[in-house]
Formats: C-alpha cells, sequence, structure tokens
C-alpha cells in the first residue's frame, strides 16, 4: 500500500466533520469544567464564589461520601458490563445459527435496546413494588416468599434489583454487537474446524473468541464508559438511596449539579471520575493489546 | 440423532426461552398496565389480564399530553441526527482503518475522551455557546447536540467494523480497475451494512431517548420530543401508573418497529459481499 | 481517482456545512421574528408574553389554556405562550435559564425557590405594580406579608396563587376493619398506626416517605407536632432540635419497618401515595392536593383527611413551606402587559377555577368563599383554618439561602439513617439544628439589604 504515503491529506478531510462538531460544541464545556473545579462556583450563593484552589479536591477526598461512591460505581460497571457480556455472547451465539423463527427471536430479544433509562425505570418499579409489583406476587404464589420483599427499599436487594433492571436493557448492545461482529467471520474457517472433528466448544474458545476480541475489548470499554456515567435510571428508580447504597459518583456529580446548583463541586467530581475513567481506558486498552493488528 | 436433538433443545432452545421471558415479561406488564384503571393497577389481588380493557390510557397520552406532536418532533430529530452520524462516522472509520496520520493517535483520545464527562456539568456552559450560535429553542440545536454527543462512540465502533473488511477485498477490486471511492462503495459499504445498520440503531435509540437537552434547550410546548412527554406524566401528586404505561408503549413503538424491519440486515448483507470478494 | 475521491469528500464535507449553514439562518429568522413582533408591540399591535408552568399536567394544561384565551379575550392586545415544564425538571430549567439569561416573561414558581434567583437578580420587584392594582386586597394576607417579609430586600417577587396545606389521610375501610377510632392529635395517631397494622394481609399503620423531599416532609410534621412557630430561637438558633422534634421524630423512627413498609425508605411522594392507593397503608402524610388520585382509585367516602391537628400546645398550628407563586422576569421586555396577566390570575374568578380544578386551596380570599370550597371537605377545613383568627401560621425558613441544598444533599440522605437506626433522632437533629442557624447567620449577614 505505497499509495498510502502520497494522500496526506485525504484522512484529515476525511476526520474534519467529527472535528468541527467534537470541537465546536464540545471542547468549551470541558474546558470550563475544568476550570470551575478550582471554583467555589454556586450561583445561588455569589458571597461565596471565587478561586479556591483544591479546596473542592481536599473537601471530596476527605468525605467517606465519595469513597462509598467510587465503590458503588465499581459494583455497578463490573457487574453490569460482565453480565451484559456473557448474556449478550449466549444470545448472539444462538442467533448467529440458522433455525426456524430466528428472525422472530431475533426481534425479540433486541426490543429492550430500544428503551431509555426512565422508560425501563417506568416498567421495573411497576415490578419491584413491594405493595402492588407482581414480583413479589409471584414469588408468593410460587411459596418462595412469606412476605412482600422491598425490592428497591431493602439495602441487600437493592443494587441487585437495580443491576437486573439495566441489565435487562443492556443485553442487546453487546448481542447486536457481537452478532454483528460474528456474521462478518468467514466461514470457511468454520468448515474447516469442522472437517478437523473440533466439537462447539473448542469451535467458539478456539476460534469464535479470538476473531471477536477486538470486539469484545471495544465493546467492553465503550460500554465501562458507558455504564460508569449512566444517571437515568438509577436516578428514576432509587434516587441512589437507601442511604446511597446506589449512589454512583455519576449520581453524585448529577445531583450536585442539576439539583443544587453547586457547578464548582460537582466538576471537580467530574474531573476526579474523568481522570479514573482515563486511567481505567488506558491500563485496558494497554493490557488487551487492542488494536495491534490494525497498527501494522 | 436423538442426541443431536437434545443438544439442540439444551445450547439453543432452553437458554433462548428463558432469555426471552426474561425480555419480555416486563413489556409484557406495561402493555397489561396501560390497558387498565388505576383502581385496578393499585388494588388488589393483582390480575394478570385487564378485568376490563380500557383504552383510555392511550387516549390520554395520545392526545391530552400531546404523544401526537411530541412524536413527529422525535421522528425528525432522530432521523436527521442518525443520517449525519452514520456519514461522518464512516468518514472518520475509515481515515482510521485504512490511513496512517499524524494525530491519530490523539484524534482517537479525543473520541474516548469527551465520553469521560457526565452531560449533567457540561449543560450550562453547552447552554452558552448554543445561545452565541442563537440556537436555542430550535430542533437544529438538538440535532447538533445529539450528533455530537453520539458521534465519538459511533465512530469507534464503525471503525471497529471497517477493519473487519478485509483490506485485500478493496485492493483486488482496485487492481481490477475500480477507483478508491469505487472500491468503497461497491465493496466496503456492501460488507459493512451489519455495521451501519448497528451504528445506526444505537445512534437512533440514544437520539430518540435524549431527554436533558430536549427539556433545557426546548421552550416551546409545540416542539417537544417523546422523553419530554413521558417525564410530564410523572406528577408530583397523582400517579397514573397506567397513563405512564400506556406513554412508554407509544414511545417505544418506533424503535422497535424499525428494528424488527431492519434486523434482517445485520445476517444477510455480509454474507453476500463475502462471496463476491 | 484519488482526486474524484477527495472531492467527492469535499463535497460531503460542504454538503454538510451547507445544511447546518441552512439550519443557523433558521435559527436567524427565528430571532428575526422575535424582534420583529417586538418592534410590532411597540408599534401597539399585539404583545407576545411567555409564561412557564412549573408543573405540567394534562389537567393543568388544559387549564391553563381555557384561562389564557378567557385572558386574551379580556386583553385583545396581550398573547400568551404556555410552555409546561414537567415537575421535577422545573426548576433545573429555571436555574439554567437564569444563567444564560434566557427566562421567559413570567412563570409559576415556589416561594421555596424564590431566593435562589432573587439573590441572581432574575426577579422583578412587584410593589410599584401592585400599588395600581385595584384587587390587591384580595390577596390573602398571611401569604402575600410573608413572600414581602422574606425577600432579602423587603420587595415583593411573587403573587401567591396557591397553597398546599398539608393533611394527614386515612383510609376508613382499614380503621373499621381493624375497629380503631379516626384519630384527632398525633399522639392519637401514632397509636392507631399500630392497631390498624395488619401485616399478613399486607396492611401498614403509615407510609412514611424515606426518599426525595423526606426531611421537608418530617419538618412540617414536627412543627405541627410541637406547635412551635418560631423557627430561630432570640439567639438565632434554629428550633428544629426541640425535645418535642425529638422525641416525634424517635417514636416515627421506630416505627419504620415494624408498622410501616420497608420500602417507605426510598419513597418520594409518588410511591407514598401508591401505598395508601393501593389499600397497603392505612394513613400518610402529604397536602390536600392528592385528593383527586385517592378518589379515582380508592373511591369517593372511603378516605378523610385531618387538616385540624391540635399540636401538642392544644392549638392549631398550620406549617405552611410557602405558596406556589406567580412571578415576573427582570428580563421581560413587556413588564406592564406581563404583571397585568400574572395579577390577573390571582384575582378571584381566575384564582377560583385554577384552584377548584386541582383541587388545592386558593390564596384569594373571595376564592376561598366561594361555593365549591365549601362543597369539599378539606379544602373546607383548610380554608376555614386560614381564615380563622386563632389558627397560627409557621413558615417554615425557607428563605434562607442554602435551605433547599441542606435538604436535598444531607437531611434527606441522613433521614434514612435515622429509620435504619443507625442515626438517632438527638443526633440528627442537633446537626440540622447547628447548620440551619450557620446558614441564617450567613444569611442575615451576607444576603440581607438593610
Amino acid at each position: 500500500m505505497q499509495k498510502k504515503q502520497k494522500t496526506v491529506l485525504t484522512p484529515y478531510l476525511l476526520i474534519l466533520p467529527a472535528v468541527l462538531f467534537i470541537g465546536c460544541v464540545m471542547i468549551y464545556p470541558l474546558c470550563k469544567v475544568f476550570y470551575l473545579a478550582f471554583q467555589n462556583y454556586n450561583p445561588t450563593m455569589p458571597f461565596l464564589n471565587g478561586f479556591c484552589g483544591i479546596d473542592n479536591f481536599v473537601k471530596i477526598l476527605t468525605t467517606g461520601e465519595f469513597y462509598s461512591a467510587l465503590l458503588v460505581s465499581l459494583k455497578w460497571v463490573v457487574s453490569e458490563v460482565g453480565l451484559q457480556l456473557v448474556f449478550g455472547m449466549i444470545v448472539a451465539l444462538i442467533l448467529n445459527q440458522s433455525f426456524r423463527g430466528r428472525g422472530f427471536f431475533r426481534a425479540m430479544t433486541f426490543v429492550p435496546w430500544a428503551m431509555s433509562g426512565v422508560l425501563t425505570a417506568v416498567l421495573f418499579s411497576l415490578i419491584f413494588n413491594e405493595n402492588f409489583g407482581v414480583l413479589n406476587d409471584i414469588l408468593r404464589k410460587l411459596g418462595i416468599i412469606k412476605e412482600n420483599v422491598a425490592w428497591l427499599a431493602n439495602s441487600k436487594t437493592v443494587l441487585g434489583s437495580v443491576v437486573v433492571a439495566e441489565l435487562w436493557r443492556g443485553i442487546p448492545f453487546f448481542a447486536i454487537s457481537l452478532l454483528a461482529a460474528m456474521q462478518g467471520l468467514s466461514q470457511d474457517i468454520y468448515e474447516a474446524a469442522k472437517v478437523d472433528g473440533c466439537t462447539r466448544f473448542q469451535t467458539f474458545r478456539k476460534i469464535t473468541l479470538p476473531l471477536l476480541k477486538n470486539t469484545i475489548v471495544l465493546t467492553t470499554l465503550l460500554r465501562t464508559i458507558w455504564e460508569f456515567n449512566s444517571v437515568d435510571l438509577i436516578y428514576s428508580l432509587t434516587g441512589g438511596g437507601p442511604v446511597g447504597k446506589t449512589t454512583t459518583l455519576s449520581m453524585l456529580i448529577a445531583n450536585q449539579a442539576l439539583t443544587t446548583n453547586n457547578y464548582g463541586y460537582g466538576s471537580a467530581i467530574s474531573v476526579i471520575s474523568f481522570f479514573i475513567l482515563a486511567i481505567v481506558a488506558v491500563i485496558y486498552i494497554k493490557a488487551s493489546g487492542f488494536g495491534k493488528e490494525s497498527d501494522e | 440423532m436423538k442426541e443431536k436433538k437434545r443438544v439442540i433443545v439444551f445450547l439453543r432452545w432452553l437458554p433462548l426461552i428463558a432469555i426471552n421471558i426474561f425480555v419480555l415479561f416486563p413489556i409484557y406488564w406495561a402493555v397489561n398496565t396501560s390497558f387498565k384503571g388505576e383502581g385496578e393497577i393499585l388494588g388488589k389481588p393483582i390480575t394478570y389480564l385487564p378485568k376490563v380493557p380500557i383504552i383510555s390510557n392511550f387516549v390520554e397520552a395520545w392526545k391530552n399530553v400531546g404523544f401526537d406532536k411530541y412524536f413527529v418532533n422525535s421522528l425528525k430529530v432522530s432521523f436527521i441526527s442518525v443520517i449525519f452520524i452514520v456519514v461522518v462516522a464512516i468518514m472518520v472509520g475509515y481515515a482510521l482503518t485504512r490511513y496512517k496520520f499524524k494525530g491519530k493517535g490523539v484524534f482517537m483520545g479525543l473520541l474516548l475522551a469527551v465520553q469521560f464527562i457526565p452531560a449533567a456539568v457540561l449543560l450550562v456552559p453547552l447552554f452558552n455557546t448554543f445561545k452565541t450560535m442563537h440556537l436555542v429553542g430550535s430542533h437544529l440545536a438538538l440535532i447538533v447536540v445529539n450528533v455530537t454527543f453520539q458521534l465519538p462512540f459511533c465512530c469507534i465502533l464503525m471503525k471497529g467494523f471497517i477493519e473487519g473488511v478485509p483490506i485485500a477485498l478493496e485492493e483486488a477490486a482496485m487492481i481490477d480497475g475500480c477507483s478508491r471511492m469505487q472500491g468503497i462503495v461497491r465493496v466496503v459499504i456492501p460488507m459493512l451494512v451489519p455495521g451501519i445498520i448497528t451504528v445506526a440503531a444505537f445512534a437512533l435509540i440514544g437520539c430518540w431517548n435524549e431527554f436533558l437537552f430536549a427539556m433545557m434547550f426546548l421552550n416551546d410546548p409545540d416542539m417537544y420530543t417523546v422523553p419530554i412527554g413521558l417525564k410530564m406524566m410523572q406528577g408530583e401528586y397523582g400517579v397514573h401508573y397506567g397513563a405512564m404505561a400506556s406513554g412508554a408503549i407509544i414511545a417505544m413503538i418506533i424503535p422497535v418497529a424499525l428494528f424488527a424491519y431492519l434486523q434482517k440486515y445485520l445476517v444477510t448483507g455480509l454474507s453476500a459481499g463475502a462471496v463476491k470478494g | 481517482m484519488k482526486k474524484k475521491f477527495i472531492s467527492a469528500i469535499l463535497c460531503g464535507v460542504l454538503g454538510i456545512s451547507m445544511i447546518s449553514g441552512c439550519g443557523s439562518s433558521e435559527g436567524d429568522k427565528e430571532s428575526q421574528r422575535q424582534t420583529a413582533s417586538k418592534s410590532a408591540a411597540d408599534s401597539g399591535d399585539v404583545v407576545e408574553i411567555t409564561f412557564w408552568d412549573n408543573y405540567a399536567d394534562t389537567i393543568r394544561t388544559e387549564l391553563y389554556g381555557k384561562l389564557i384565551s378567557q385572558f386574551e379575550e379580556e386583553n385583545p392586545g396581550i398573547k400568551v405562550k404556555y410552555v409546561p415544564l414537567p415537575a421535577d425538571q422545573a426548576k433545573s430549567k429555571y436555574d439554567v435559564a437564569i444563567q444564560s439569561e434566557t427566562t421567559p416573561d413570567c412563570g409559576v414558581t415556589y416561594q421555596y425557590w424564590l431566593n435562589d434567583f432573587i439573590v441572581q437578580d432574575a426577579l422583578l420587584p412587584l410593589d410599584d405594580y401592585m400599588s395600581s392594582w385595584d384587587k390587591k386586597d384580595e390577596l390573602l394576607e398571611t401569604f402575600q406579608n410573608s413572600i414581602k417579609e422574606m425577600s432579602p430586600d423587603g420587595k415583593t417577587y411573587g403573587l401567591a396563587q396557591t397553597v398546599t396545606i398539608p393533611a394527614v389521610w386515612y383510609n376508613t375501610d382499614i380503621f373499621t376493619k381493624a375497629d380503631t377510632e379516626i384519630p384527632q392529635s398525633w399522639d392519637e395517631i401514632l397509636a392507631a398506626v399500630e392497631k390498624t397494622t395488619d401485616k399478613e394481609n399486607g396492611v401498614y399503620g403509615f407510609s412514611i416517605r424515606g426518599g426525595a423531599g423526606s426531611s421537608q416532609q418530617f419538618e412540617q410534621m414536627m412543627y405541627q407536632y410541637s406547635g412551635i412557630t418560631e423557627m430561630f430561637d432570640e439567639n438565632g438558633n434554629s428550633t428544629i432540635n426541640d425535645p418535642a422534634h425529638v422525641e416525634f421524630l424517635d417514636k416515627f423512627a421506630k416505627l419504620y419497618n415494624v408498622y410501616t413498609p420497608e420500602s417507605d425508605i426510598t419513597n418520594a411522594s409518588t410511591e407514598m401515595i401508591s401505598a395508601f392507593d393501593s389499600g397497603s397503608a392505612a394513613m400518610i402524610f402529604h397536602n390536600i392536593g392528592s385528593y383527586g388520585q385517592h378518589r379515582d382509585t380508592l373511591g369517593e367516602g372511603k378516605f378523610g383527611a385531618l387538616v385540624n391537628l391540635k399540636s401538642i400546645q392544644d392549638t392549631n398550628v398550620i406549617v405552611s413551606n410557602g405558596a406556589t407563586t406567580l412571578s415576573v422576569f427582570k428580563n421581560t421586555k413587556h413588564p406592564e402587559e406581563t404583571f397585568k396577566f400574572v395579577s390577573w390570575l390571582t384575582e378571584h374568578s381566575a384564582d377560583s377555577q385554577f384552584n377548584e380544578k386541582i383541587g388545592q386551596v386558593p390564596c384569594n380570599k373571595e376564592a376561598l368563599k366561594d361555593e365549591w370550597v365549601r362543597k369539599s371537605l378539606p379544602i373546607k377545613e383548610s380554608a376555614d383554618a386560614l381564615l380563622d383568627e386563632n389558627t397560627k401560621i409557621a413558615t417554615l425558613p425557607i428563605n434562607v439561602t442554602g435551605y433547599f441544598d441542606l435538604h436535598q444533599n444531607t437531611l434527606a440522605k441522613e433521614f434514612q439513617n435515622v429509620l435504619l437506626g443507625n442515626t438517632t433522632a438527638q443526633e440528627y437533629l442537633d446537626n440540622w439544628a447547628s447548620e440551619m442557624t450557620r446558614l441564617k447567620k450567613q444569611y442575615d449577614e451576607k444576603v440581607v439589604q438593610k
């Protein structure tokens, strides 16, 4: 591909629209966040506003609230991304085979992907409700529980319940991405594997998984960022409670910026969470050796 | 033969049906709720089919709340956004996979990094940017925001899909006398159909469900989008679970229907291209 | 060939920029139209004003549509653009609009938001306009005075439209089944909570609001119980940690998860109301605005409201977190016309129509005497109490800058720890008191203009 060397301008033209969009819209707000992180800034308390050095960061790092939110974020992201990947993979593997009714099942399985967090919260609040929720009714009829469980209020069940709701709308992301990638794999290798007498599991481990590696790394990374920042579902289902059991870092930020106008403090938490994500992303990309082939 | 059947049952049908129950149950429940009156929803015992199905919840959502208008607005904003996103994402994806250029790493980093900050803290500065651009209160503001916020994710995703298209096919086409553009149109795009559908699907969902910016940028109820309509059904004094459930169903109809139709392209597009190559 | 490709891309980029160019010119047109309408207004044509409603639902949208067309008929020179905002987004929407100077001409606000807006210099003082308004004496002094007195510079920044009176709602069926008398005081309520609980059938005596808004609701309950009407003592210390409050909160916290549903801890108003309406809770504490909701689910006659609960000092106290107010924003180009509209909304006819429909108590004295007020029992009781000279009104310290943040950021979350028994009522209220005392001091020093 010696031709590549000559057309230096083309790639820049290709990325130009994207750069324009992101540059014009995102760069100023991003800079503003970094600027406000070093300010006391709350428009409703103008008499306290002004430069405050690293006060915001000191305050964040010395209150327990931050660490508990970080822990919840960690649990949330790991369980979401892990479970969604596993279930998404199962769905993709099944739907990648040809059988009668595949189109129907594919359409059905992907339905929740269309749901926003607020919508999902509506559906699951009808199910999880302690007093008139259907889950308690079913479990009672099956004799599994005697008294109604407060799924979204009991500190033991709340995180699990929210995780299930988010999992519900998260499976299709992996299922679709992995299925699309599987469709791109050449059938010849599978034919060869069959001829060589590989079992299904061997084929999966030795052929499918390595070929899907880039897709898996990419989707898990994107999903990690996405889940880390996702607030709508938690906000609508539990509001972060009880006693902060479902308050993730992004919930903390959203509360500061949207409900209480504490922009300075909220921006400082955002900056910290920015660096956390950056570090995670770099480590992840390095450790997985992602994109090496494509750079050759 | 029998054993093979058993394998198929355990490896295919059992997990498939289990997952479908998990997936479909909340939707069945929302549909069930949407046809009940408020008294029946909250009352005991819990009914698995509405005693007397009523459609007043849908009437309420569609006419009174104004979903008829919101629906059209959402369609408009989402579709224009998605077209922009897909075109730009293909350009970026192609540049990133087929070219080496200075600043590529920085650009990739930028695509990732702009996703690291939650939208909530960007809101006010973004609002000021749009004010100087005289875009506040227009659907265009929403389209620009949608495109910008969906792009990083979609570009990276698209890059992954274009990587999956063997470069050899394109080279072969070019040796056969195709221009690079022809190569893209005749070889890359057909093989990319599942990828394009996937990216478009994610973009559409992102745009269709976007709430925060729509809420803050639009100052005219005639321009509101579906998520704002949904939010308006969650009052402080009243509950209206039935109306909310029917609103939810209205809100999900378009993406679901569209996807039910498009999903077949996830499968067919590629094999056709591969055979030709 | 490469050139072709490059030119194709260039075309694409050009196309995109052209489309976005078109878009921005559309925006320009929009602003041109706006300026056009403004200059038209100056020359005596129709003036359009924008009106934001902080609480959108179908009933209100329809109602305001009706009221606005009445107003426009009476005032042919003014057109009103109604913009409904979802309840939980309204404050953020106003905040963002204020910071980017894109506020509407006028809007519905809560009195407890006003100081946040005044501090940012977003609102127009209405005193001058009121002096030439002949119907201003129709407004209930209690609230109109409190709006004036509670603002940092003693000016009036809002007209009271509606007041939400808190009440204890009870389910008559559950009380009959449990063979329990309807309580008349908080002590009797506490006793009845235990008697009406029937866990086997999923019935609890009370549903507590433990999630969003919990601490504000308990603040109302505690002051109603103690009968204290001053929020700060003569030394400027908060009265929230009064021994009576500690005792009251302690008793309630002990009910949680024993005589109340476990899910109470994350209840916002919606969940709490649905616990009551599903027959799972015998009583809840909420304002009288949920009347229509209970009627539609439980049925008329199956429930009742206790508005006039006696305090332990044997006094009648209404604890108010302020009125719902109509405010004019400083950025308005048409202050005269805008004031005309908001004042019209608080006059007898409009205020009466509005409150009848949403089931709340009007702040217009003439409207309080209307026929429909007499017919609806909880509203009648509230109206009587408001017009009765013996009733004391205790207004929560909603004007102290930071009051709202304190509730949202700290108190609501910590309240869950009180319910779970991790924090004692004493500790919780002591912290609350010291924070409130500090905020009040800061407010007096930095915000109040003498």
